[in-house]
């Protein structure tokens, strides 16, 4: 495999060019509809109960009077100072949590991914080899289940079977046993750290606490994964270059698991960015089920009170996740198919 | 892509549709769902055999049986009539998302498709932005900025909504501007708006239905997840979502109280789905062979 | 002469929604060694898919053989299991396509898909032994100097996409003569491609072909090629052989009412002012509805009765010249 480094530079390039403005445009909009969509906000955000004065503290702060593109400036200038507000129910400053809440939120990220990946692809392969048979059907029934399913559900039930019926887990909260304590801080994601640092205890212990949640992340988007393989899988094996490969004499196995399955890759990388969006999206039912101090757990709480601050700034990050997965998608493809690195 | 619907296709589709079993699964639940709302609309608590309101600590924490379906919940409240009582919220806020977006989408879009240029391209930059965001995620923001109450998910969930379907219309209307007819039309000197309304939107309109049908699945799933959240319709109203989120508490004693909404949700969610598929695969050209 | 394929009585049918439609019918041709035996006729004439049944390469669920053999090394190809023609493909048989832009695995380079030709070979000539990365890469840069791909050393870490379609048909050509078969089927190789190009790889196959001592099926819808390459030549409609006769026979002295009146619908070199082009009257059959007896007779101008009745055979009318009509 050859890679000629100039082609794929410009490429990035490109795309983070795009992805800055794709995260501008949403910061303006939660930013619109925090201020322009209810009228009132200071009187909103004080709470029911708030004197004048702590009313028009507020509206000083965020220069509320102001006409709305000055108020803009003066909320991109606190973003970028890494000022994202104070939650008024925890009365930490947004992003100081976020902070300290977004690693276990990506380890979870991460582990749902891999975990599609693993078992998504080798079910979109078989199903489309063997099309129409018993992995056929049940590829179409878990896609079907992932796609209908609300995530509260799945995270329920797999608490319930494994957790309480079949007593498989040590117990179900958090991301270690109470008894172990965390591996040195490095990457922030329990499993690696422990690896580096040697820590045999809390890496079993934090694979243990990822299983289940992981699981229930990765139900909502294996169908998707997995149906994508299966239609680029059955388009590649009808394709003129696989009529070559079987006229050269190559074994099945081959053609599958070297040409074909590298050609079907386009479309599920592709998705990558939809499957962080779900799985964010889902991670803020799940990670309160689990009891898994992340994000979306931080976000979930906030939600129940009504706190727009903590909420927007869920947001912004979540929206940044996706935008990486964008990225990150476009670089794989890059490095898969040589017809886009050499345009 | 663009196929308009007359009598003879719609006979060639029920026909297809009556074949596949899933599809009639989906057809039957489905229409369950949507008789059961409007019967509760306008008959009320009468359509159930218990009180859902009613509280009876003596009644609490029964297993489902033939007396109550679904079980009773931590106050005694039948599960069974709280869920029938639940359903015309999840149909209104699901069938207004989806319709509501529709529309607006599939107007914007159009438009947009049909005028290309740099319209089109700024249109399609904000179109990128929207879906960018997880859709849950900007749902919950909006609700949370608007406050509780179910116009308000309906409207936070809008905002996430739309594009899609501006992009499905967009796409349509890019195919079908080169087409024959459309300059037919052109020629007869019919009036830019007159084009898309009357000629492009109409043929556009089967993979955008197909996608409607399977998305009301979604946009209850939504709604629901946007419920439990605590966001939406607010106690003591009934709704599956928040059901779910009530009973977890209970969920190694009384496991019913929360996983059977959430079965309901799921069933109802699942319907729509293949519903959507199953016409997908009826308007399918190969398939009509 | 020693036939290296002989298909006898090949019968090829395929199950479709539109019904059923017989692609061959009871087809007899045999190939010798070091032959290149031309197969020309109109699209949909069945020509290709005596190709894909050689190779085993039918499409499975559709196509059924109700009848004939297929002859190479003294065995029946129709009777090997899957795996025996995998071990057939490529080394002993191979074959090429007409659609150069598409035949190639976009996302490996050249030099990696002839490679893997190589690699093949040797596996089944009996292990690697002595054959190291290195040497099957100089054997690779070889080969796409034997086809005439310049700078053969920086083309073979190119990917496809970035040679014409003329280039990439040399690759493919090397790809089906690289492992040094027996017999190479080439299926309109030159169709998709602009004159002079085809002209440049029609000699190209020609004295590669020679040197690898190969025998060639060559198809093509196009006299003039099939003229350029063949040494024998066999003319099919509607999936069954209306004549078989050397290349000279075939231009000089046609005797199927078929073959002669496409050998007058193009213009010959010599009277190229003079002579009128004829077109043929009425069109190709539908393949599920083949007119009864012998299949050309509702377009032919020496039809009398007893062409719709009976299907002519095959017979040899003088050495070497065989024709299916039972006018002459």
């Amino acid at each position: 495999m050859v890679v000629r480094p100039r082609g794929l530079v410009v490429f990035i390039a490109r795309r983070i060019v795009l992805s800055v403005g794709v995260l501008f445009g949403v910061i303006f909009i939660t930013f619109f509809i925090s201020r322009v969509a209810i009228p009132n906000p200071a009187r909103v955000w004080a709470g029911p109960r708030a004197s004048p004065a702590a009313i028009a503290a507020l509206t000083a702060r965020f220069h509320l009077a102001d006409p709305i593109y000055v108020q803009f400036y003066y909320y991109l200038v606190d973003l970028l100072h890494g000022d994202w507000g104070v939650s008024p129910s925890s009365g930490q400053p947004v992003f100081t949590s976020i902070a300290t809440y977004l690693p276990a939120t990506v380890e979870l990220t991460i582990a749902a991914i891999i975990l599609t990946t693993l078992i998504g692809i080798p079910l979109g392969v078989f199903a489309a080899t063997n099309k129409d048979g018993v992995v056929d059907h049940l590829c179409r029934v878990v896609s079907l289940s992932g796609v209908a399913s609300p995530p509260f559900l799945a995270a329920l039930l797999l608490q319930l079977i494994f957790f309480y019926f079949l007593k498989l887990f040590p117990d179900s909260g958090g991301r270690l046993s109470i008894s172990v304590a965390p591996p040195t801080t490095i990457t922030g994601l329990y499993t690696v750290d422990s690896i580096i640092t040697g820590d045999l205890p809390a890496f079993v212990s934090a694979l243990q606490h990822l299983v289940l949640p992981s699981f229930a992340l990765a139900f909502l988007i294996l169908g998707l994964m997995s149906r994508l393989v299966r239609a680029s899988m059955l388009e590649a094996l009808t394709s003129d270059y696989v009529r070559t490969l079987k006229a050269k004499g190559l074994s099945r196995r081959l053609i599958i698991y070297k040409h074909a399955l590298r050609n079907s890759m386009t479309q599920p990388v592709t998705a990558l960015s939809i499957y962080v969006a779900y799985t964010l999206g889902g991670s803020v039912v799940i990670e309160s089920i689990f009891s898994w101090p992340g994000v979306g757990r931080y976000a979930a709480q906030a939600a129940q009170v009504f706190d727009l601050p903590a909420v927007m700034g869920t947001t912004i990050v979540f929206t940044l996740g996706v935008v990486f997965a964008n990225l990150a998608a476009d670089i794989l493809l890059a490095v898969i198919d040589p017809r886009i690195r050499l345009r | 892509m663009g196929v308009s619907i007359d009598r003879r296709e719609i006979t060639v589709i029920l026909t297809i549709l009556r074949r596949d079993r899933l599809s009639i699964f989906g057809i039957a639940v489905a229409a369950a769902f949507i008789a059961t709302s409007t019967a509760v609309v306008i008959l009320g608590s009468k359509l159930v055999p218990y009180d859902p309101t009613q509280v009876n600590m003596m009644l609490a924490f029964q297993a489902p049986s033939f007396q109550h379906l679904f079980g009773t919940d931590n106050l005694g409240r039948d599960i069974f009539s709280r869920c029938v009582i639940a359903a015309p919220i999840d149909a209104q806020i699901g069938f207004s998302i989806v319709g509501i977006s529709v529309l607006i989408g599939t107007v914007l879009g159009s438009f947009s498709g049909y005028i290309g240029g740099k319209v089109d391209e700024t249109f399609m930059r904000i179109t990128d932005v929207f879906i960018s965001v997880p859709t849950l995620v900007l749902a919950v923001v909006v609700a949370v900025a608007l406050g509780p109450g179910v116009e308000h998910v309906i409207e936070a969930n809008l905002v996430g909504w739309w594009p899609v379907y501006a992009r499905l219309a967009r796409a349509g209307a890019l195919s079908l501007k080169e087409s024959q007819f459309i300059e037919a039309a052109k020629v007869a000197g019919i009036s830019r708006h007159k084009i898309i309304l009357k000629h492009v939107l109409p043929n556009n309109i089967s993979p955008i239905l197909v996608y409607a049908t399977l998305d009301i699945g979604n946009a209850i799933l939504y709604a629901s997840v946007l419920s439990y959240l605590g966001l939406g319709a607010q106690p003591p109203q009934a709704e599956w979502g928040r059901m779910v989120y009530d009973g977890q508490v209970y969920l190694v004693n009384a496991w019913w109280i929360s996983i059977i909404p959430g079965v309901v949700i799921f069933a109802v969610a699942l319907a729509f789905n293949l519903l959507g598929d199953a016409l997908r695969d009826a308007f399918d050209p190969r398939y009509r062979k | 002469m020693h036939p290296v394929l002989e298909v006898h009585d090949l019968s090829v049918v395929f199950e479709t929604f539109e019904g059923r439609y017989s692609a061959l019918n009871s087809i007899d041709v045999t190939i010798n060694e070091s032959e290149v035996m031309g197969l020309v006729g109109e699209s949909g004439c069945g020509k290709s898919t005596l190709a894909l049944a050689v190779m085993g390469l039918l499409p499975r669920p559709h196509a059924k053989v109700p009848s004939g053999s297929i002859t190479f090394r003294g065995k029946n190809l129709l009777s090997y299991t899957e795996k025996e023609m995998e071990q057939v493909r490529g080394t002993d048989i191979s074959m090429i396509f007409q659609e150069p832009l598409t035949s190639l695995d976009p996302l490996f380079t050249i030099g990696d898909q002839l490679s893997e030709t190589i690699q093949i070979k040797l596996q089944r000539a009996g292990g690697n032994a002595g054959w190291n990365s290195g040497k099957v890469k100089a054997e690779v840069v070889n080969w796409m100097k034997r086809v005439g791909l310049a700078d053969p050393e920086s083309a073979i870490e190119r990917y496809p996409h970035e040679f014409s379609g003329g280039m990439r048909q040399r690759v493919m050509i090397a790809m089906a003569l690289a492992a040094e078969p027996q017999l190479m089927l080439a299926d309109e190789p030159t169709s998709a491609l602009d004159v002079t190009t085809q002209v440049q790889i029609l000699r190209l196959v020609k004295s590669l072909v020679s040197q690898v001592r190969a025998s060639v099926l060559f198809i093509s819808h196009d006299l003039a090629v099939v003229a350029q390459i063949a040494d024998r030549v066999a003319v099919m409609y509607a999936g069954i052989i209306v004549e078989e006769a050397s290349v000279n026979e075939i231009f000089e002295n046609p005797l199927h009412p078929y073959t002669q009146a496409l050998l007058s619908s193009f213009p010959k070199e010599k009277s190229i002012k003079k002579s009128r082009l004829e077109i043929i009257r009425g069109s190709v059959p539908n393949l599920t509805h083949i007119p009864p007896g012998c299949p050309f007779h509702p377009r032919c101008q020496l039809m009398k009765e007893g062409c719709s009745m009976a299907r002519p055979e095959l017979r040899e009318i003088s050495p070497g010249h065989k024709i299916a009509c039972d006018r002459p």
